[in-house]
C-alpha cells in the first residue's frame, strides 16, 4: 500500500494532503495588544502571557466536511472563572503571603477578577460536522504506532503558555505525525505549580487509514510537586537543579497513573 | 578588607571577550564579582541617574539580542544605560549576558546602572535555567553562587533626574515615598513578601486600587495608585519591565506607567518586538523598537526533530 500524499509549507502554514484528509498547522507570533484585548473581553480574564492566538491545527476530512481544530481561544473558554475558583490551587507561598498581607495591609482583600489562574482546561479539540461521539471499547492501537514507519509529516506547536508569574508553567501544545497507515495527534495541557502540584492532561487522536476508525483518548494525571521532585536523582543535596521539570515529556514519566481516562470513537 | 585587583586593561579584555559571546574563567568571575560588590554596595536603593540615558527592560540571557541592543542604542560608554533587571534565565546565554553587564558596570560605574529583577535570585534561577547553564558551562555551581551572592547588592530602583522612577516590577502598598525605599535593607535574597518583594514582582492592572492576584500572592495596582504615587513624589513617570509586551513597550494607566521589554522573540519563539527608551538631555523620550539579531548557530526552537511520540 503506497498512498499518494503532498506536503506544503509557506508563511508559517504547513501541512499535508493525504487520502481524503487535509492537515494544516499554523505558526504565528503571539497576539498583538489589540488581539489580546479582544480575547480578554471575550473570556473575561487576563489571558496567558504567551498567547499564540493565530496558531492552530486543522484536520479536515474533505468528503464529509468533518474537521478537528485545536486552538487557544476554544481551549481558554473552558477555563473556570468567578467565585467557584476561590478554593482552587494557590501558589506555594500563598498561605504565608496572605497572612503577612493581612498584617501589613489589612485593607487590601480584593482578589482581582477571580478565575482559574492556572488556565487548566479540559479542552479536547473543536469538532465540526461530526456524526456522533460515543464511548469506545477499542482504544488507540499503540503497537501499530510503535512501528517506525517513515514520517510523511511531523509538527509541534504551542497554543498558549504562561509562567504563572514565575511560579511554574501552564501550557497547551500539540504534536502531530502522519504515516502511510494513519495520523496521530497529541494535545497536552501541562501545569506545574512550583512546590505545589503538577498536571498533565492529554488528548490523543488516532485515525487509521486502514479502517478509517477515529479514536480519541483522554487521560488526566495529577501528582504533588514533591512526589515528582523526589523522583528526580539529585546532583547535590543543597542545590537543586529543577530545570528538567520544564520538560513535560520527562515529567510525564514521573507522574502517578491517570486519575481519569476514557476512549471515544468519533464518527464522521 | 582586601580590595580585588582588577585594572581597566583586564576589564577591557574581559569585555571584548564577552562581546564575542565567550565566557571568562571561573577565577575571573570571582574577581569580577568581588570588585562589583564594592561598586554596587555604595549605590542607593533609589540610585540617582542623570540624562541622557537609555532605559532597557528584560534581557533573559538572549545575548545576541543584547549585542543588537547596543548596536541600536549606541555603544557603551558613549551611551549611558539603565537596565531594569532580569538578565538571566530562559535564554541560552545567561552567563555571558550577566557577566558582560557586570563587567561594564565595574568598568564604567557612572555610565551604566543595573537594577535587580525578580530573576536575580537564588530560588528563581534554580528553576528557570541560570543554575543549569552555570553547571553546564563551568562544571560546577561556583559561578552561579558568585553571581547570586552579588545579586543581593543590586539596587532595587533608580531615579532619573528626580522625575522618572525606574524599577523591575511595580509599586508596593507598604511604600508611599521614595525615602521609604531608601531605608530598606536590600542586601538579601528577594523575600517572598513585603516591600522589597513587591517592587520586583507587582504588576499594573486596569482595575482601580490595590488588588491581590488570584494566584494567592502578589499585588496589582490601579491607575489611582500610580497617579497618587507620582504626584506625592513629584514624578512624571514610572518605567518598569517584568511583563512581555508584543510591541516592546506599552503605555498604561493614562501614561503614568510604561512597560519596557527588551528581549525580542522572547524564548526564541514569541515573535515579539523589543524596545528601549532613549531619554535625551532635555528629558524627551523616544522609543526604539528592534527585531531579533540574526541567529548564528543558535538552536532553532521551532524546528525540532520529528519524533515517534506516543
Amino acid at each position: 500500500m503506497n498512498i499518494k500524499h503532498e506536503t506544503f509549507e509557506n508563511d508559517g502554514l504547513k501541512g499535508i494532503k493525504i487520502n481524503d484528509w487535509e492537515i494544516h498547522s499554523s505558526h504565528k507570533p503571539i497576539l498583538q495588544n489589540k488581539g489580546i484585548e479582544e480575547y480578554c473581553q471575550c473570556l473575561g480574564f487576563n489571558v496567558p502571557e504567551m498567547l499564540f492566538g493565530d496558531n492552530y491545527l486543522a484536520v479536515k476530512h474533505i468528503p464529509s466536511g468533518f474537521s478537528i481544530n485545536l486552538n487557544a481561544l476554544d481551549a481558554l473558554k473552558l477555563v473556570e472563572k468567578g467565585d467557584k475558583t476561590s478554593g482552587m490551587l494557590k501558589v506555594k507561598i500563598a498561605e504565608n503571603w496572605t497572612k503577612k498581607s493581612i498584617e501589613k495591609n489589612s485593607s487590601i482583600t480584593k482578589i482581582v477578577n477571580p478565575f482559574d489562574w492556572t488556565f487548566s482546561t479540559k479542552y479536547n479539540g473543536t469538532l465540526l460536522n461530526e456524526k456522533q461521539v460515543k464511548e469506545s471499547e477499542i482504544g488507540i492501537d499503540y503497537e501499530k504506532l510503535k512501528i517506525p514507519e517513515p514520517l510523511l509529516f511531523f509538527d509541534q506547536n504551542v497554543l498558549f503558555e504562561d509562567d504563572l508569574g514565575d511560579n511554574g508553567v501552564s501550557s497547551l501544545s500539540y504534536k502531530v505525525r502522519v504515516m502511510q497507515s494513519g495520523f496521530f495527534i497529541l494535545m497536552r495541557f501541562f501545569l506545574r505549580v512550583d512546590g505545589v502540584s503538577v498536571r498533565i492532561w492529554d488528548t490523543r487522536i488516532y485515525c487509521s487509514f486502514e479502517n478509517n476508525l477515529l479514536i480519541r483518548e483522554i487521560t488526566r494525571k495529577q501528582s504533588t510537586f514533591s512526589d515528582i521532585a523526589n523522583r528526580i536523582v539529585r546532583l547535590d543535596k543543597d542545590d537543586e537543579d529543577l530545570s528538567m521539570l520544564n520538560n513535560s515529556d520527562f515529567v510525564n514519566t514521573l507522574m502517578n497513573s491517570p486519575e481519569f481516562g476514557s476512549n471515544e470513537q468519533i464518527l464522521y | 578588607m582586601e580590595v580585588a585587583q582588577v585594572d581597566f586593561g583586564l576589564l577591557d579584555e574581559w569585555i571584548s571577550q564577552l562581546f564575542e559571546c565567550k565566557q571568562i574563567s571561573e577565577a575571573n568571575v570571582k574577581k569580577l564579582c568581588e570588585k562589583a560588590k564594592e561598586v554596587l554596595m555604595l549605590e542607593s536603593n533609589v540610585q540617582p541617574v542623570k540624562c541622557p540615558v537609555t532605559v532597557c527592560g528584560d534581557i533573559h540571557g538572549q545575548f545576541h539580542d543584547l549585542a543588537e541592543l547596543f548596536k541600536i542604542g549606541g555603544n557603551s560608554p558613549d551611551t549611558n544605560y539603565l537596565f531594569m533587571g532580569d538578565y538571566v534565565d530562559r535564554g541560552y546565554y545567561s552567563v555571558e549576558t550577566v557577566t558582560l553587564l557586570v563587567a561594564m558596570k565595574v568598568r564604567y560605574p557612572e555610565r551604566i546602572t543595573i537594577l535587580r529583577g525578580n530573576h536575580e535570585s537564588r530560588q528563581i534561577t534554580q528553576v528557570y535555567g541560570f543554575y543549569d547553564e552555570c553547571l553546564r558551562k563551568y562544571g560546577n555551581a561556583e559561578v552561579w553562587k558568585q553571581f547570586t551572592d552579588l545579586f543581593d547588592y543590586f539596587p532595587l530602583t533608580a531615579l532619573i533626574e528626580d522625575q522618572i522612577f525606574c524599577l523591575h516590577g511595580g509599586l508596593s502598598p507598604s511604600i508611599d515615598t521614595l525615602d521609604h525605599i531608601r531605608s530598606l535593607d536590600r542586601v538579601q535574597e528577594v523575600p517572598h513578601e513585603g516591600p522589597m518583594c513587591d517592587l520586583l514582582w507587582s504588576d499594573p492592572d486596569d482595575r482601580c486600587g490595590w488588588g491581590i492576584s488570584p494566584r494567592g500572592a502578589g499585588y496589582t495596582f490601579g491607575q489611582d495608585i500610580s497617579e497618587s504615587f507620582n504626584h506625592k513624589n513629584g514624578l512624571s513617570l514610572i518605567a518598569r519591565a517584568h511583563q512581555l509586551v508584543m510591541e516592546g513597550y506599552n503605555w498604561c494607566q493614562d501614561k503614568n506607567v510604561v512597560t519596557i521589554f527588551s528581549a525580542p522573540n522572547y524564548c526564541y519563539r514569541c515573535g515579539n518586538q523589543a524596545a528601549i527608551m532613549e531619554i535625551d538631555e532635555n528629558m524627551k523620550y523616544t522609543f526604539l523598537q528592534f527585531d531579533p539579531a540574526p541567529r548564528r548557530g543558535e538552536p532553532h526552537v521551532s524546528r525540532r526533530t520529528p519524533d515517534y511520540f506516543l
